[in-house]
């Protein structure tokens, strides 16, 4: 079983072709950017809203979150076979952090291969060595979407509550392992997009450049989760007066990042 | 790039105001009180009167223009067809003034119809010949919104042009003609006098497109001779030669083809008001020969080629479809003719037809951004991505054209109807999504036919809701259906009531056309009328269809799934008191409303609980209507498509089970009922593959996409295989809207009614309805900037 908060169909931007992104919930992480909060917590959540419907306020009860047997989920994903094969796609899995259900995952992630399938993990990196290995040794993933969020651990620590020593060891792991990885940036302005990140990172990158890392995808700010914060009850972690990035502040580094030989991407 | 010349006409035709034109009209009662129109046959009195109005217009010639003809006396100045279909003076001044897409009528059109064409053809027309052979239940079923008619107010029409124009001139058909006469057998064939009519009368229209052409010449040469511009004077030169030569002979020039397909297509939509107006099907592949055989010559270029197919666009342009009368005066506001282009597909041998001028066209498409003539795409296994990527990059600027085909499809579903696999690969699409035959086949839509509320009838054993009056048939108090497929039953049965007037109208109608509209000159361009001696309305053509259009497939199945779980499964209530409920439009039940909308299966999620009603109302349909013949020796076959009927069946029924609220629109195609589809195209798209579109004539699916998803470079190509994937499951159709700014708006208004709305936000896509208003304002702002 897996407790799971979303699985989206026709996802463009998880990868190669049209997949299906299973997201599974509960995160070790708390990055004060966090798009979705309902990823977070790692039970079942209700929450009562009111909505005003036809005139009349009604009260609905939100559940965010559902055990899913591996049987159910591989249900939904071969519903959409015909488009992995048409257009190379296949299934990605994220979170939340993926690996904090590391048997449930690895046991879908089997199932797919069985079936033929290019499989995906968006990890965070947050996981014990023994577990990060056990998910790499598998062979069960074809490509790895791996966030580089801080590079100075202790500025890591303040924005996600964890420190970046186990990520960056997880992620050399990874180099060597050969599987082809992307490298997701998330560009936060005051955290991540600032001078001082921007060099360590651009430094950073040069020690773990290698055949199966070479791809980069930098993803601008977007003050999109606001609303989802106040809906689920949380308080809001970042500044609210942090404005969006537009795909243009973001051109400049891609330029310089490409120039080192990455293929970088703005998502 | 367009000419300043081709900026100026696209410019002048944006602007032209629709107007009536009484020319047409008064030409045609002018022949009519000819004493020697009286004894006439009666497909020779429609190719005399046919030939007074070609040999008695007026001949516009615009300043600029290379190809030439306009059915009225200028640009929009748009024909009535009082033969047809009378308009009163009060339809002349709503049409002057409803909101959309007016015609405006001038004192001289007011007084002509006032004097001389409403006195002429009052008890006259066909239309009042149809109504007044109308039984009184078709009649109660057609006010009741059952079904509407698509034959009372203009001539069937419903047919493509084939490849004939481009070998044949008028001449070589006449030829044609006077050996078919010849080989009429008065000794043993009772038809041969009647064939000899229809012949001779097709005759007659040949020769009256001719003089046409020729009457185009010699005004052309008068304004060469007149013309101080010597640039402009070899071209009006020019272009009367083209006239001289075309429509007499075969084409052979590309200037020649496009200016004698134009006289053709004037002389079908002046001949009768057919629908969905006649097109040049294959346009792509019947100039593309011509073309490289020119630039092989050297007699033309790319550039030079463009123009005239800019030219040639912006004439479709000028043509609104003839406006209507009664109540659909003010309704069908914004109808267009649908001349539909098709570009692409396969080529008679079975090989991929895509070609330069495929692109060329794609090129004109994007460049004019006009609403007519309509576009599309044949897209089949052999076509190449690049051929759909190119198409995508225009339908992502927001114009949604070209649609997108199905070739494959098209093929099957008219080789599953008995044509040739030659003559159905020589096919493709008209109207909105309607395979036919191309050049072979009288193909004609007879009406819609309301599905939901074939069902509201059924809820309420056949009594209409809205008027109290029995019109269907007693199949059954509801408390005594005790499973989902006893009330299956009683609406098969109810469908099949109503079907047997709709069919029985339809034959009478037919029957009627045969006798009095007969169409010569639309004869003389599909095979086989010429050689079966027989018009296109009388089953001349090789191949006869008649449809039967079906609307609502996504309201009825949610309206049906959400029976089978709150009456039969879950027992939350029973059907009387759901009805009940729908009697009060949820008045206190906005709960279950809720629930209804949000927390029910629902069509277009791929999912089994709603869907397989879809397939079972699917059936139920075809059963009733496939296969029964009609009075011209053709047979019956199903569609589904709305254009803009769901609106107003929807206006015809109350509340219904799907959460729907009294007289709101219904689904539209086969497509989802609005904002229903919540998991993603995929989820779409495998739901509308589970109808059997090869059983049918057309299918109608679309999507919406905002312009932001196009960002990505990586968009286009994962569309392409949305594409591909749903071809590969046999869907016939699909229709990629890439929404404005203003579509945003509105679905921030009714949230509810837009939950498919997917758009890009910053890394990824997420539904509209699931952003906070902010960022939607946000998005709706970036829009708004993408478009500027």
């Amino acid at each position: 079983m897996a407790l799971v908060f979303d699985i989206k169909h026709f996802a463009v931007h998880d990868g190669d072709g049209v997949r299906t992104t299973i997201f599974f919930k509960g995160c070790p992480l708390r990055c004060v950017w966090c798009h979705n909060p309902e990823s977070l917590c790692s039970v079942v959540e209700q929450f009562n809203t009111v909505k005003v419907f036809d005139g009349v306020d009604l009260d609905i009860v939100k559940t965010v979150g559902e055990e899913l047997s591996t049987d159910k989920l591989m249900e939904e994903i071969m519903k959409d076979a015909i488009f992995y094969n048409q257009s190379g796609g296949g299934v990605t899995v994220s979170g939340g952090e993926p690996l904090m259900q590391v048997d449930a995952l690895l046991e879908l992630l089997f199932r797919c291969k069985k079936q033929g399938l290019h499989t995906a993990v968006d990890t965070s990196g947050y996981a014990s060595e023994e577990v990060f290995r056990r998910v790499v040794d598998s062979n069960l993933v074809d490509l790895f979407l791996f966030d580089i969020k801080l590079v100075d651990s202790t500025a890591h620590k303040n924005a996600t509550s964890r420190g970046n020593t186990l990520i960056f060891n997880n992620l050399n792991y990874l180099a060597s392992s050969g599987i082809r990885t992307v490298l997701r940036v998330p560009m936060i302005p005051q955290y991540s997009f600032t001078d001082s990140n921007i060099k360590l990172l651009i430094e950073f990158l040069a020690t773990i450049k290698s055949t199966n890392i070479a791809e980069i995808t930098l993803l601008p700010y977007h003050n999109i989760a606001n609303h989802k914060y106040a809906q689920l009850g949380y308080h809001t972690l970042i500044d609210s007066s942090i404005q969006p990035l537009s795909k243009g502040a973001l051109e400049p580094l891609q330029a310089e990042l490409s120039a080192l030989g990455w293929s970088v991407s703005i998502g | 790039m367009a000419t300043a010349r081709v900026l100026r006409l696209r410019q002048e035709s944006l602007e032209a105001e629709n107007s009536i034109s009484v020319e047409r009209a008064s030409l045609v009662t002018q022949f009519y009180k000819l004493p020697e129109s009286q004894s006439m046959s009666e497909p020779v009195r429609r190719a005399k009167c046919f030939e007074y109005i070609l040999l008695n217009k007026y001949i516009y010639i615009g300043e600029g223009e290379l190809i030439i003809g306009e059915r009225g006396e200028r640009p929009k100045a748009t024909s009535t067809y009082p033969e047809v279909c009378i308009h009163s003076l009060e339809d002349l001044n709503i049409l002057a003034n409803r909101d959309k897409v007016w015609f405006s009528s001038s004192k001289e059109v007011l007084d002509t119809y006032r004097d001389e064409i409403i006195p002429y053809w009052s008890g006259k027309s066909n239309r009042e010949r149809i109504m007044a052979n109308m039984s009184p239940s078709w009649t109660q079923a057609y006010d009741a919104g059952v079904f509407t008619e698509f034959q009372e107010q203009r001539a069937p029409g419903h047919t493509v042009l084939g490849d004939k124009i481009y070998h044949k001139g008028m001449l070589d058909i006449i030829v044609d003609i006077e050996e078919a006469i010849f080989k009429l057998d008065f000794l043993s064939d009772p038809q041969a006098y009647d064939k000899r009519e229809e012949l001779r009368a097709i005759k007659i229209t040949c020769n009256a497109l001719i003089s046409y052409g020729i009457r185009h010449a010699d005004k052309l040469d008068i304004l060469a001779r007149e013309c101080t511009d010597s640039d402009r004077k070899i071209e009006l030169e020019e272009m009367a030669r083209v006239c001289r030569k075309v429509p007499a002979s075969a084409p052979s020039t590309i200037h020649e083809a496009l200016q004698y397909y134009w006289f053709v297509h004037l002389g079908v939509i002046t001949e009768v008001n057919p629908w969905d107006s006649f097109n040049p099907g294959r346009l792509d592949q019947h100039l593309y020969p011509i073309y490289k055989r020119e630039l092989e010559l050297g007699s033309i270029s790319h550039d030079r080629c463009m123009e005239l197919l800019h030219c040639f666009w912006i004439k479709f342009n000028n043509h609104p479809a003839p406006p209507k009368t009664g109540v659909t005066a003010l309704e069908s506001n914004t109808y267009t003719d649908f001349c539909n282009i098709n570009i692409g597909g396969m080529t008679e041998n079975g090989s991929d037809g895509v070609n330069d001028m495929s692109y060329m066209l794609l090129d004109t498409i994007e460049e004019m951004r006009l609403l007519q003539p309509s576009s599309n795409i044949q897209v089949s296994r052999k076509s190449p991505d690049q051929f759909i990527a190119r198409t995508i990059e225009i339908l992502k600027t927001g114009f949604g054209q070209p649609s997108i085909f199905n070739a494959d499809n098209v093929v099957m579903e008219l080789v599953n109807q008995g044509k040739s696999i030659v003559d159905a690969r020589a096919g493709g699409c008209s109207g909105c999504v309607e395979s036919g035959a191309f050049g072979k086949e009288a193909y004609i839509l007879t009406g819609y036919f309301n599905l939901p509320k074939v069902l509201e009838i059924t809820l309420h054993n056949g009594i209409d809701p809205r008027t109290g009056s029995l019109i269907g048939i007693q199949s059954g108090e509801v408390d005594t259906f005790e499973s989902i497929e006893e009330l299956l039953y009683a609406f098969d049965l109810q469908v099949n009531h109503f079907m047997n007037i709709k069919i029985e109208g339809n034959n009478i109608i037919e029957s009627i056309l045969m006798k009095h509209l007969p169409v010569p000159f639309l004869s003389a361009l599909v095979d086989d009328c010429i050689s079966n001696g027989l018009d296109y309305m009388c089953g001349g053509a090789r191949y006869n269809s008649s449809y039967v259009q079906g609307v609502g497939v996504g309201s009825i199945t949610d309206s049906l799934s959400a029976i089978s779980k709150y009456v039969y499964e879950d027992k939350t209530l029973s059907l009387l008191e759901f009805i009940a409920i729908l009697d009060n439009n949820f008045e206190g039940h906005e709960k279950f409303r809720y629930d209804l909308l949000y927390n029910t299966p629902k069509y277009g999620n791929d999912d089994d609980r709603a869907d397989l009603f879809a397939v079972d109302v699917f059936d139920i349909y075809h059963n009733a209507v496939d296969g029964r013949p009609t009075p011209r020796g053709g047979t019956t076959r199903v569609n589904l498509l709305p254009t803009t009927c769901h609106v107003y069946f929807g206006s015809v029924i109350g509340a219904s089970t799907d959460g729907r609220k009294a007289y709101e629109p219904l689904s539209e195609g086969i497509s989802p009922v609005q904002g229903a589809d919540v998991k993603g195209p995929t989820a779409v798209i495998k739901s509308a593959a589970k109808l059997d579109h090869l059983r049918t004539g057309g299918t109608l699916l679309n999507q919406k996409f905002t312009p932001g998803f196009f960002d990505s470079s990586e968009a286009i190509p994962k569309v392409v295989s949305l594409v591909r994937s749903y071809f590969c499951m046999d869907g016939h159709h699909i229709q990629f809207n890439v929404v404005d700014a203003d579509t945003l708006r509105a679905a921030q208004k009714e949230p509810e009614k837009y939950r498919d709305l997917i758009v890009r936000v910053a890394g990824y896509s997420d539904y509209f309805n699931d952003l906070g208003l902010d960022l939607q304002n946000e998005i709706i702002n970036r829009t708004e900037h993408h478009e500027s």
